[in-house]
């Protein structure tokens, strides 16, 4: 008993020690802050993604935030549109039967709205790759006077003042600030689980048992073999590149296509190739959406390409098809809907309140 | 019978020991992160904006460039970046990453500190009128770069490195308003101009005086050598030929007064 008072020593040494190997354990996120990672399953045979999630880990949280910035109406300038307004997943995240995207105050834009997917193996966005960054993409329709029209440090001390946002975004970052570079990132993480690669079309080529090409089908994909596939590549259908197809100039748009952006009269009227993934999906077609129907691009390409300085050699003379096989080619394009993209209850459309 | 575990000798020794094993531990761990032995101290750069020999101001005070044209300054804001020091041995010494967002608005803006300078001999500073084309590659920023800032651009991807707006009874359209948005980071195009201006001072290791300099940023260097009119060109909002031009000129503004 002469050493009772070193064994009590001890043992409160030995509790302190405990007490400080349970406050390090904490210090990773402030006050017991934990989120739970999220996995993307990458399609087989897709190559390494463009977008790194390294500095913007993907998270439940972090989506689920990203998700519901995406279908706030009620940020832009009065409250009419959000992102998913114009990027409907029924329509793989473009906008059902608009030409032209249209947005506050009833305005239009020059352009369709692009579909949203697979999003992460793009290097550039938009149809003349102004934009650089997937990170970054969502600024312009935000800040558009003829999309969202918001201003960018309006609407982060809107979203600070509402306890919604307060509430996510410390569940996503630990804290309930509201910075632009935590909702972008919160953006790119639900936009970046946007992936398609599960059509019919995906399973025959994994020959999975029982999925097979109808003769006609078979048929059409020959044709798109040979008549579509040096721009429209697979896996991606697309190669991502920015080409003029021919289509002919509108003056009422005057849109020259990525020659604004580089200011290189040899991008004269060039978009970029935009996915036949998904595509009897989200007409309207090009550019413009100056076409409602598929079989009009198929007419176009038939006979329509008007040949100017720019317009890609490979379509320059046109693309010939015969009515059979522009039915054969539409029955393959359709075996490219994935319906697990459109139909995918994580990408839905979650309701707001007021 | 459970309470004899706490007086068993074992027990007691463990008990002895986990603490005094914790506390060799803690003491290991933190011997490989000491610091290296090197001094480190900061510097702090006021800057000035003038016009031509006298205080900027903006809004009231009318001015004239060399192509005649009168006008107001409503707006006056550009990056600082990048910024190092050469040494009399003429190595370059880059000091800590940072950008700054100089506001002729905002004059806390422009007092900068820039940290991590050793010790060491100098005769020149150096700096980027500008923002780096890696971070205008690499997705969203925060702090200075941050996109509410109102200096980026949206639907060409990239820093705006300097702008001026204002008036100018020269240009015809109903506001009389010109805004020159210079950036560019891309080949020919590229708006990142690098400035060089001597300074020399002595940092000794352990000493408690901050070296303090004060810099002048002259915009009626904005104006030549290359011609810069309000009435040909009132709105750069791109990178071109016109955002170069004007950026081969402002490289020239900045001066040490001391």
């Amino acid at each position: 008993m002469r050493h009772k008072a070193l064994y009590i020593a001890a043992a409160f040494g030995t509790l302190l020690m405990f007490a400080h190997a349970c406050k390090k354990e904490n210090r990773g996120g402030t006050g017991g802050f934990r989120t739970d990672p999220v996995t993307l399953s990458l399609p087989p045979g897709f190559p390494e993604p463009v977008y790194n999630f390294s500095g913007n880990p993907l998270t439940k949280q972090g989506v689920a935030l990203g998700r519901f910035i995406f279908y706030d109406y009620r940020l832009s300038k009065d409250s009419t549109v959000s992102c998913g307004f114009c990027h409907q997943q029924f329509a793989a995240f473009g906008h059902f039967d608009h030409a032209l995207s249209h947005g506050v105050g009833g305005q239009q834009g020059t352009r369709s709205v692009p579909t949203l997917f697979n999003m992460i193996w793009q290097k550039e966005f938009m149809w003349d790759g102004g934009v650089n960054n997937l990170e970054i993409q969502p600024l312009t329709p935000l800040t558009d006077h003829k999309e969202m029209g918001v201003d960018l440090q309006q609407l982060l001390k809107k979203m600070q003042g509402d306890p919604k946002y307060r509430q996510q975004f410390s569940a996503a970052f630990g804290t309930e600030e509201v910075t632009s570079e935590r909702m972008f990132k919160a953006i790119t993480q639900f936009v970046g689980t946007m992936i398609s690669g599960n059509s019919r079309y995906d399973s025959i080529i994994r020959k999975v048992p029982g999925a097979a090409f109808s003769p006609d089908e078979a048929v059409g994909y020959t044709l798109y073999q040979q008549k579509c596939a040096a721009c429209h590549k697979e896996p991606l259908f697309t190669d991502l590149s920015y080409r003029s197809n021919g289509l002919p100039y509108l003056p009422a748009l005057n849109d020259v296509g990525r020659m604004k952006i580089t200011s290189n009269t040899a991008d004269y009227l060039k978009f970029k190739v935009p996915s036949l993934r998904n595509i009897l999906k989200s007409s309207p077609y090009m550019h413009d959406g100056r076409f409602f129907d598929i079989y009009q691009v198929f007419d176009f390409y038939d006979h329509g390409v008007k040949d100017t300085i720019t317009t890609d050699a490979l379509v320059r003379k046109g693309v010939s098809l015969t009515d059979q096989q522009k039915r054969q080619l539409y029955l393959f394009l359709n075996t490219l809907t994935d319906y697990t993209l459109i139909n995918n209850k994580d990408l839905s459309e979650i309701l707001i309140e007021p | 019978m459970i309470l004899r575990i706490f007086t068993s000798y074992i027990f007691r020794c463990v008990l002895l020991c986990l603490p005094i094993l914790w506390l060799c531990g803690c003491a290991k761990k933190d011997k490989p992160s000491d610091p290296p032995p090197a001094f480190y101290t900061r510097l702090s750069l006021d800057i000035s904006h003038e016009m031509n020999g006298s205080q900027l101001i903006r809004n009231t005070t009318t001015y004239t460039n060399p192509a005649g044209e009168k006008f107001l300054i409503t707006k006056f804001r550009y990056y600082l970046s990048n910024f190092a020091l050469v040494d009399d041995a003429g190595k370059t010494i880059p000091l800590a990453s940072a950008y700054y967002l100089i506001d002729d608005a905002v004059d806390a803006t422009k007092r900068l500190v820039l940290d991590s300078v050793p010790a060491g001999n100098f005769t020149a500073v150096r700096f980027l009128i500008g923002v780096d084309s890696a971070r205008n590659n690499s997705g969203v920023q925060s702090g200075a770069l941050a996109p509410e800032n109102g200096m980026f651009w949206t639907w060409n991807s990239g820093y705006i490195m300097a702008k001026l707006e204002g008036t100018s009874d020269a240009i015809t359209t109903p506001t009389q308003g010109f805004e020159w948005h210079v950036g560019g980071f891309r080949g020919a195009y590229n708006a990142l101009r690098t400035v060089q201006l001597p300074l020399n001072f002595r940092v000794i290791p352990f000493t408690a005086a901050i070296p303090h300099f004060n810099m002048v940023a002259n915009v009626g260097k904005w104006f030549a050598p290359n011609e810069a009119s309000f009435a040909k060109t009132p709105i750069i909002m791109g990178p071109g030929e016109a955002a170069v031009n004007i950026a081969n000129n402002y490289q020239q503004m900045f001066s040490i007064k001391n």
